[in-house]
Order: C-alpha cells, then structure tokens, then sequence
C-alpha cells in the first residue's frame, strides 16, 4: 500500500489502525451524508438527508465514491437521474397494488408519491420510506438502477393476489414490506456475526405419491426427525417464536394481514427465508399462531424452491383442513408437520389416556396447540377408534404463559410506537439497536427505521438488551 | 449581478481544504485550455447531456474574470496532471476565488449554460450565494439552467432533473 493510498484512507476515514477500507470504516468515527444525489461528509446540521457511518456508506456505495467526497466535496450517486422514479412505479405495477395504497403506508400523500414516481427532486427521506414500502433496499434506490430487492416475491405476490381475494393491496403492501424487513434484518444480523447456522436442513422433494404414501405421513416423519436434530424431548416447546428465531436463526415478521391469511413464507434474497405471521384473525389466540409458525416453519425448511415459488401464503382456512383431505400435498405436508411437531402422536395418547375429563382442552393447553389442528391429531393418534365428535373442548382462553412466550414484544416494547408498526416490533428493533451501537448502521438510520427519534431509540437499548440478550452478546 | 458587484459582496476566499494533488495548483493557461467568459464560451465542448462527464468544464469567479477549463483538460503540457482530470485549483494557482462550480454548453444553443455550483475548493456557501453566481452567467447574456441547492446535503445540486 502506498503512501498517497494510506493518505486517502486517512482523508476519507480519519487516521487509525488497519490497512484495508474495510477494516479503517469499522473504527472510523467519521459519519456521511446521503442524498437523493449527492453523498457528503456531515458538514452541515442544516443538511436533512440521511446520516451513514463510515461503514454503511462504504457498504452501500464502495471505496470510489466515498474518494470523490474526499476530492470534489461531494460524489454523485444518482445513476440515472429518472431512474429512481421509475424504479418505484415499476415495483408498485409488479405488486398491483394503486398508489393511494402506497401513499398510505408510508405516510405520505399521494401527490407526493406521484412526484416520486416522477423522479421530482424531493427529500431523499420520502423516497426511502417508499422503497421499504415496496420491499426495496432504500439505500440503492437511484444508485443502481436495478436495486435488490426481492423482485421475485413481488412477481409471485402479484400472481397469487389474483387467485386468493384475501391478498387485498393493502395485504400486498404489508407483505411487500416484510420482505424488506426480512432483508434487512438478515443483512444486519450477518454484519453482526448473528447469522451462525446451528443445523443443516435439507430440503426434501418428497411429497409421498397420490397412490402410495400419503403426504401427511412424510410429514409427520420430518417432524420427529427435526425434533431428533435439534434434541427436543417429546414434550411441548416452550416457545416457537425463540425456536425460529434463536436455534434456527430465522426471521419471524408479525404483521397484520386482514382476517383471512394466517401467514407466509417469503424467500428473500440469497436464499434466505423468513416466516411472515399475522397477528389478526385467529393468530390473536397463541395456540394457533404456534401451529401457524410450525406450518410455515415446514415450508422454510423443506420446501424446494420451485414448491415455495419464493413466496407461499397460507389462509386460516386451509390450515384447518384435515390433513388426509388437503388436495395439495406442499400444504398436506407441512400441516401434518405442524402438529406433530407442536404436539407428538405418542404423547397425544398417552395425555388422553390419563385424563378422564376434558383430555382433548388439557392436550391443547399443555402444548400449545390450535383447537382443530390439536382435536385431529389426538383423532389420528388414536387411530380413529373415537368418534371425532367426542373430541370437544371449551372454548377457553389459553394459558396466560403462552401469550407471553410467544407475543413477547408486541405485548410490551420500549419503544411505545412500534405497536402500530409490529412487523418491526420483534428481533428486528434488537438487532438495528445493536447494529447502531457498533457503527454498522447510523442512529438517523436506527432511529428511522423504529419510527423513533434517536434519543428514545438510545434509551431504548438497554430494554431491548434484556429482552433480546443474544443479540447483545456480540 | 456583474463581476464587479458580486466579487464585492462575496470576496475571495482560499480553497476550502487543501488540493489533493501537487499539480492540482498548477496554473493552467490558455495554452492549456482555459478560457474567460464571455468570449472564450464559443470554445467550449458542446454536451449532449448536462450532468454527465463529457463536456464537463470547471468554472470560477475571481475578481478580475470568469475562467474555465475542460474537466478532462486535454490541452495540458506534459507531464499530465496526476488525477487525470483539472481541478478548480488549476484554474486560480491555488490561490482564493468567489465562488466555483461546473458548467455545460447546450449543444444546440451557444448562449445557453447548464451550471452547478458544485466545486470542492469553492463552493457557494448557501442558495444565495449560487443565484448571485448565475446572475453573472446572465450578466453576459447566457441563458443558464441551474439545478439550484440541494437541501439533502445542504450543498450545490449537482445532477439536473
């Protein structure tokens, strides 16, 4: 490395240890500002653009470009200067959803949004908070004229509102959105070094065969094999959420989808999936939304790319269909995983064998599970030798402890604002604290990301560290 | 605004930070490729789109002319400049100037300019103070389309929309 290298290192990061633009921006104090043109250093406190660390600037828009802040005071990062709109309508068409929908979730009016579209010169901010919308990486919006964002999810999203009216564009939106959270919460949790698989999952083309074995059967075998891998005992699972998200280090997005979807697996970008669950409709009753999560949970798993088809909803009604009569052996499947997952055949017969009264209430108590997914699993455990009718439990409210497990930050989160915003709500608002208290993204992007001002999300982490310890742990 | 009146109102000033280059203080000459405006304006490079590299030209205002160069300064004596490209400073020796920016000439219209106020070594300190450049753009009869401050950085806009 020359001197005159070392020089500009020095010019673009401030002085310090390390050789390398990567290994300068993790000590580097310096912060950058990111308009919907230009990327400056922070010289001005009347500049209203996006403030980037040293690290998120680099990241985003590589070693070049922060060099032409040092020589020209500012480097250009439009591309195209019509493109950023473009981009925005073009992912709005593929999504099908009107820009008044748009306009709405992300705070806007619609002329504004419509200025947008246009590639009008307005506060790079309101462009940002569309691209999420849209599910697209706000950082590289007219950057690259193509920027990530999971086109593909769009595309299904898209084919698939078309058949199931309950994706109305709103759902759309919300889904769209979730996969940026998804993304982003991915891309941060592998800066942070949060990302260590823990357990190899293969996926499986088998769907058992129309004329030999059934799905479910396939299902229930996966199953006892993931109960084996992970060393689960035959007993409930305290907690799904901290199953998905700690052991098996993947996103779970809660998001408000309508009455009728329970939730969806979303195949973001590089492979990564992540389980998107509704906190509407029936999902507000833990128990189903654990039997929810289990089913999505099979889905992202085991599911070949081509069955998942980078996105797969799944309706409350198709969830509680027995799974001998689903048609669809991808949904057979992943039901029958579902239950006996949450609750094995062996310890359904032996829960009803030594209660006299109110077995089936007890079993769906004890282990978590959704009255009709629990009510058919004890039937097949017992191999039909009872009347299904005969299967009947009160209609109680659960057990206050699940509530608890499962809802945890939607319940209560220190920062009181996000209980309008719960797809940010979870592991999500841990990891971006965590991310801006070790410089890998700036508190302005902290703090916009939470709906938050910076001071209450600073105020805010030592909650999130006692709510979410592992994610503080590195 | 003319020359006279807007070097009154904003005196020269040294660059802002120091050139990054040695020879990014060389004073550049006619020779070389600078020019005065208004005359010189029918030398400069056409560009088919404002904004972009090709027909880049630097300009400044310093108290006794408006001088630009090429950014891609190909007329320079040898050895060639270091960066590969001029830089304000290689139009004032490195000494103070009013104000700096890059300037286009519409290919289709030899009095019409396309001008930022977008220069590292001599930036235009605030709205104001750009408009004030223009004025003496305008001053010598030029037509000028200005993208005006970005509020985003809280700097000269320098992409045209």
């Amino acid at each position: 490395m020359s001197e005159a290298d070392l020089q500009m290192l020095d010019a673009v990061f401030g002085p310090g240890p390390g050789t390398t633009p990567e290994e300068r921006a993790a000590q580097s104090k310096q912060i950058f500002v990111r308009g919907l043109d230009l990327l400056t250093f922070d010289h001005s406190a009347k500049a209203r653009g996006r403030r980037l660390t040293a690290q998120e600037a680099l990241e985003a828009y590589e070693f070049d470009k922060l060099c032409e802040v040092v020589q020209d005071g500012s480097a250009i990062i439009t591309s195209d200067p019509v493109a950023v709109g473009r981009t925005l309508r073009e992912r709005r068409n593929q999504l099908g959803i009107d820009i008044r929908t748009v306009a709405s979730k992300s705070g806007l009016v619609a002329s504004v949004v419509e200025a947008l579209e246009a590639s009008k010169r307005r506060p790079v901010r309101e462009y940002e908070r569309v691209a999420r919308v849209l599910g697209l990486d706000e950082r590289l919006i007219s950057f690259n004229p193509e920027p990530q964002g999971n086109e593909k999810v769009a595309v299904r999203l898209r084919r698939i509102s078309d058949e199931l009216p309950a994706l109305s564009p709103s759902v759309v939106a919300t889904l769209a959105e979730a996969s940026w959270v998804a993304m982003t919460q991915i891309r941060l949790e592998e800066k942070l070094g949060l990302r260590r698989p823990k357990h190899d999952f293969h996926v499986s083309n088998n769907y058992g065969s129309p004329l030999g074995r059934p799905a479910y059967l396939v299902g229930y075998e996966l199953a006892q094999a993931f109960r084996k891998e992970l060393d689960l005992s035959t007993g409930p699972i305290p907690s799904m959420r901290e199953l998905v998200e700690i052991q098996l280090a993947t996103p779970v997005i809660q998001a408000p989808l309508g009455e009728m979807i329970a939730g969806a697996t979303v195949q973001s970008t590089r492979q990564h999936r992540a389980i998107v669950l509704n906190v509407h409709g029936k999902n507000a009753d833990p128990r189903v939304r654990r039997t929810t999560m289990a089913h999505e949970l099979c889905h992202l798993l085991f599911d070949p790319s081509p069955q998942l088809q980078d996105l797969r909803v799944d309706e409350y009604d198709a969830l509680d269909e027995r799974d001998d009569l689903r048609a669809d052996p991808i949904e057979q499947r992943a039901n029958a995983f579902a239950v006996e997952l949450l609750a094995p055949k062996s310890e359904a017969v032996a829960r009803y064998r030594s209660s006299a009264e109110g077995a089936l209430g007890h079993f769906l108590d004890e282990f978590g599970i959704s009255f009709t997914a629990g009510r058919y699993q004890l039937w097949n455990s017992l191999k039909r030798s009872v009347a299904l009718e005969s299967l009947w439990a009160p209609n109680t409210a659960p057990d206050s402890t699940w509530e608890e497990r499962e809802t945890y930050t939607l319940a209560y989160h220190p920062l009181r604002v996000l209980a309008e915003h719960p797809s940010r709500a979870g592991r999500f608002s841990a990891v971006v604290v965590r991310a801006a208290s070790l410089g890998a993204i700036s508190w302005d992007t902290a703090a916009e990301w939470l709906f938050s001002t910076e001071d209450e999300v600073k105020n805010a982490q030592a909650d999130l560290q006692d709510l979410f310890p592992d994610v503080f742990k590195v | 605004m003319d020359l006279a009146a807007y070097t009154e109102r904003y005196p020269p000033q040294p660059p802002a930070k120091p050139a990054g280059a040695q020879d990014a203080q060389r004073q550049l000459t006619v020779e070389e490729g600078m020019g005065f405006l208004p005359d010189a304006a029918t030398a400069m490079i056409p560009a088919r789109r404002p904004g972009g590299r090709e027909g880049c030209h630097l300009w400044v205002i310093i108290p006794s002319d408006v001088r630009f160069i090429l950014e891609v300064a190909p007329n320079v004596r040898p050895p060639p400049l270091s960066l590969g490209v001029a830089k304000h400073t290689n139009l004032t020796g490195g000494g103070p100037a009013c104000c700096g920016g890059e300037v286009w000439l519409d290919p289709a219209n030899a009095r019409k300019l396309y001008a930022t106020g977008g220069s590292g070594r001599y930036p235009p300190k605030n709205l104001a103070q750009l408009q004030d450049a223009i004025t003496v753009f305008t001053a010598y009869g030029f037509e000028v389309v200005c993208p005006g401050w970005d509020e985003d950085n809280d700097i000269a806009e320098r992409v045209f929309r």
